[in-house]
């Protein structure tokens, strides 16, 4: 069993439950995008499968391995990589100071390779690598944010909404050069509000709706019916 | 077509806001359990020194509410207000041979003034460093009550006079706590004043965000020092009661360890409730009396309560009762929005309930706009307003010029794009227009009128309202305050009427609760009014900002990234609303969006920003065409 398989999974906020029993397949260097509307629970997912939250019931294996529950620091010596929501970036240090820290625990070697990626990739980063990164534009956080992830070296990586603030000829780029960026066996988990850039670069995708799976299917049965997709989200028939 | 009574109905009647009256609930409660304590206070005469006590520290609390509660003052300097009052009440009494008549006043007014001084540091520094300089305040203060003998009697101290009010001498005892109690209602009043009014939204506000609030037109610095004169006059009053409690002034009563007790007593009761003032008070001043084992272990059981209720209720005893009670009515508010609640649903947040029910149906089609009611109508203007002229914006952080020499000028009551890769400056220059960066550099002219020297909270009352790209709002306060704290800049009450809760005062809030009503329905929150704002989801969030920011019935409007995050269905949705909305008021619109489709869709034109200079400017045909925008932005 190789790849990330989801089985049943539940989870709430103290009593709260938000996710109630969703099923998600991933196979090993596939790219899969998770979709629907705000507030439909995707980011929950994420978070879940990064050991940020417990699930409450199901189950989640990695590569047969069951990880749900398990501690998020474990989760990144496995190769589970998040990129968060929303440029979390720590202000206070050095933009190198920031990718120095998704390195932590491996081996300086790694590091300086992951670094020159970066740099190619993100040439205003190496420009500012000695200024805190809360000093950095919007857009450019979310640049750091995404190299940390690539300096992470992540066997499972999940993005969570990639374009935010970002110029679409960087989106663009960032999305085509992904296997450069990573491995070509990545395995990609991603969350996209941007639905026509997520089925153009994802072989399959899921839409959820208020905690619930509503549609699963290839990209390229809906890559030109953006309406049948946005009734999904929503719920209203098309 | 809608039903008459429909249209009848105001937002505010259908959402079933309460508005604010002269008399609540809490009034009613707090008067009869004053009332109570009055009446009981012959009867049990031998406890009159704990209820005297008690009472004083719920004042002194009260005085807290205000500094630490609502603005957020974290303040370890509040007994030099307490020592104020007693000093002044003991020099009063003997010296003039003056009665409370003379002492409340001039206490309340010197310890007001006091607190206007002591406040300062808070405009450098926050949270522990403030209470730090706090700290040191207290300790500063009391070293000068020892060295000026003349008014303190130095460390020996002073005797207290007679109780007197306009000659006529009480006896102490159950008469000074009745005193006292009338003195405790009459603050709890004006305290609770300041808690349904404008200053104390803003108070709120300020605590949570200060930048958002200054994006809102409060002039923030004014109003952290102003909580410490008004706190530091309400604690004086406690004081003057201490004083003739304890009949004798000594100085280091008055040190450290005081303030550092009234702090505890309100964190443990909770700090932002009145009743959180009282409850601490009690705890602080009848757990000692149980036994002569608890006074040993006093400050043991303090730290220890301490410890485990910011454990499992931050928000103090209050905050744990008002918990349970509200896990107590969940249910009821779910089947009022018409939820019929089983046991496993009973778990889930009505918001999530009211996304899954919420797909236009008729009802919504068919309602009469907002726009139209009663409250928005008169805000319409076909007068356009808006024209903004930036000339030379230049900011720099460190070596990098993020805005290099930019100019243009934007005609009234148009909507324009302003676009750029990633560190091109377009958010840096919004917050030059804005005032929110230091030592941006060039002019900005706001219909007419120059705004490049004035402070933020003056550029938003001149007509500028913003939105922020991360979300800057302030948790704790729900979606209608948000509403409300916008159109602070158009009302017009003092804060001396809303202490007293003038009539007026009131007139204005129950105008300023419809309106906000309907600008809530406008974009769709009305819903989602009494929800804090951190618990809805992203999308709604900016919503919230954004409706802040039309509250504030501003002349152009600068949205940073409204559609960021949502997906494109629901942004054009949100637009299409910001877009009727500046129509109806006749308002510009400047929009920094990196969804080219939707910045195209809505623009009159589009400026186009690389590494801090202009590098287009023209309509959203021309503009997507240019190669240089293609190169450096779009892509192919």
């Amino acid at each position: 069993m190789s790849g990330l398989k989801i089985k049943d999974l539940k989870v709430g906020y103290g009593r709260n439950e938000v996710i109630h029993g969703v099923d998600i397949e991933v196979k090993s260097g596939e790219k899969v995008a998770l979709l629907g509307a705000n507030g439909a629970g995707k980011s929950t997912v994420l978070k879940t499968i990064s050991g940020l939250l417990t699930p409450t019931e199901g189950s989640i294996t990695f590569n047969g391995d069951e990880i749900g529950g398990a501690n998020p620091a474990a989760l990144v010596d496995m190769g589970v990589i998040q990129v968060p929501e929303g440029r979390r970036v720590f202000p206070g240090l050095n933009v190198e100071d920031n990718l120095k820290v998704a390195n932590y625990g491996k081996s300086p070697d790694l590091f300086e390779e992951g670094l020159e990626t970066v740099y190619k990739k993100f040439p205003i980063l190496q420009e500012r690598r000695k200024q805190a990164a809360g000093l950095l534009s919007g857009g450019q956080q979310q640049m750091l944010s995404l190299s940390r992830a690539i300096i992470a070296k992540p066997k499972l990586l999940l993005i969570d909404e990639m374009s935010l603030g970002l110029a679409p000829l960087l989106v663009k780029e960032f999305y085509e050069q992904l296997g450069d960026l990573f491995s070509e066996d990545v395995t990609l988990l991603l969350v996209e509000q941007n639905a026509g850039l997520a089925l153009k670069y994802c072989s399959r995708f899921y839409v959820l709706r208020n905690g619930d799976l509503v549609l699963q299917s290839d990209s390229k049965d809906y890559i030109d019916d953006p309406t049948a997709l946005q009734s999904a989200y929503l719920g209203v028939d098309a | 077509m809608s039903e008459p009574s429909e249209n009848s109905t105001t937002a505010l009647d259908r959402a079933k806001i309460p508005l604010p009256k002269f008399l609540k609930k809490n009034h009613y409660f707090g008067f009869i359990g004053i009332l109570l304590v009055y009446l009981l206070a012959g009867t049990y005469s031998e406890y009159s020194q704990t209820i005297m006590n008690t009472i004083i520290f719920a004042i002194i609390g009260a005085s807290l509410i205000v500094v630490f509660g609502m603005a957020g003052q974290l303040t370890l300097g509040h007994t030099i207000f307490v020592a104020a009052g007693v000093f002044l009440s003991a020099n009063i009494t003997t010296v003039w041979t003056r009665g409370l008549e003379t002492e409340l006043p001039i206490a309340f007014g010197v310890a007001f003034l006091l607190g206007l001084i002591v406040g300062f540091p808070s405009l450098r520094v926050n949270e522990l460093y403030l209470a730090l300089a706090t700290f040191a305040v207290a300790f500063v203060g009391v070293q000068v009550l020892f060295e000026w003998k003349q008014f303190s009697g130095g460390g020996s101290g002073k005797p207290v006079g007679k109780l007197e009010l306009f000659g006529y001498e009480f006896s102490r005892g159950p008469t000074l706590v009745r005193i006292a109690l009338v003195l405790m209602l009459i603050t709890f009043w004006v305290v609770g004043n300041y808690q349904d009014g404008r200053t104390g939204r803003a108070w709120n506000a300020l605590r949570t965000s200060e930048t958002a609030a200054r994006a809102a037109g409060l002039p923030v610095a004014w109003l952290k020092i102003l909580c410490f004169g008004i706190g530091g006059g309400l604690a004086a009053i406690g004081g003057v009661l201490y004083a003739h409690t304890l009949r004798y002034a000594i100085p280091e009563n008055y040190g450290v360890a005081l303030s550092i007790i009234v702090v505890l007593a309100l964190i443990i009761g909770g700090k932002h409730r009145l009743m959180g003032a009282v409850l601490g008070a009690v705890f602080v001043k009848w757990l000692p009396e149980l036994s002569r084992d608890v006074q040993e272990y006093e400050g043991l059981i303090y730290g220890g309560t301490l410890i485990i209720l910011t454990l499992i209720a931050p928000d103090g005893l209050v905050g744990m009762f008002e918990w349970l009670a509200e896990r107590m009515r969940l249910k009821d508010r779910l089947e009022r929005l018409g939820i019929t609640v089983n046991n496993s649903l009973y778990n889930l947040k009505p918001f999530n309930q009211i996304l899954k029910l919420k797909v236009p149906t008729s009802s919504t089609i068919e309602k009469a706009s907002p726009l139209g009611s009663r409250y928005l109508a008169p805000l319409s203007s076909s007068d356009p307003k808006g024209s903004l002229i930036v000339r030379d914006a230049a900011v720099a952080f460190g070596g990098v010029k993020a805005v290099d020499g930019v100019s243009f000028e934007i005609p009234a009551g148009g909507v324009t794009g302003l676009i750029g890769s990633n560190g091109a400056g377009k958010t840096t220059l919004f917050n030059a227009i804005t005032g929110h960066v230091k030592g941006a550099t060039g002019q900005f002219i706001l219909d007419g009128e120059e705004i490049s020297q004035k402070p933020i909270h003056n550029r938003a009352l001149s007509g500028l309202g913003r939105t922020f790209q991360n979300l800057n709002l302030h948790d704790d306060l729900n979606v209608l305050e948000h509403a409300l704290l916008g159109l602070d800049r158009n009302m017009k009450y003092g804060r001396i009427a809303e202490s007293f809760r003038m009539p007026w005062v009131l007139r204005e809030e129950k105008n300023a609760h419809y309106v906000a009503a309907e600008l809530l329905d406008h974009m769709d929150l009305l819903d989602y009014w009494n929800e804090k704002v951190e618990d809805l989801p992203y999308g709604l969030q900016k919503r919230v900002d954004v409706v802040r920011a039309l509250a504030t019935n501003p002349s152009i409007l600068l949205l940073d990234e409204p559609a960021a995050g949502l997906p494109t269905a629901e942004a054009l949705e949100m637009m299409e609303k910001v877009q009727e909305y500046a129509n109806h008021i006749s308002a510009g619109v400047l929009i920094i969006e990196h969804n080219v489709e939707l910045v195209a869709g809505v623009s009159d034109r589009i400026i186009v920003l690389d590494a801090g200079k202009t590098i287009a400017d023209g309509t959203p045909e021309e503009v997507t065409r240019n190669e240089q925008v293609i190169a450096a932005y779009l892509g192919t």
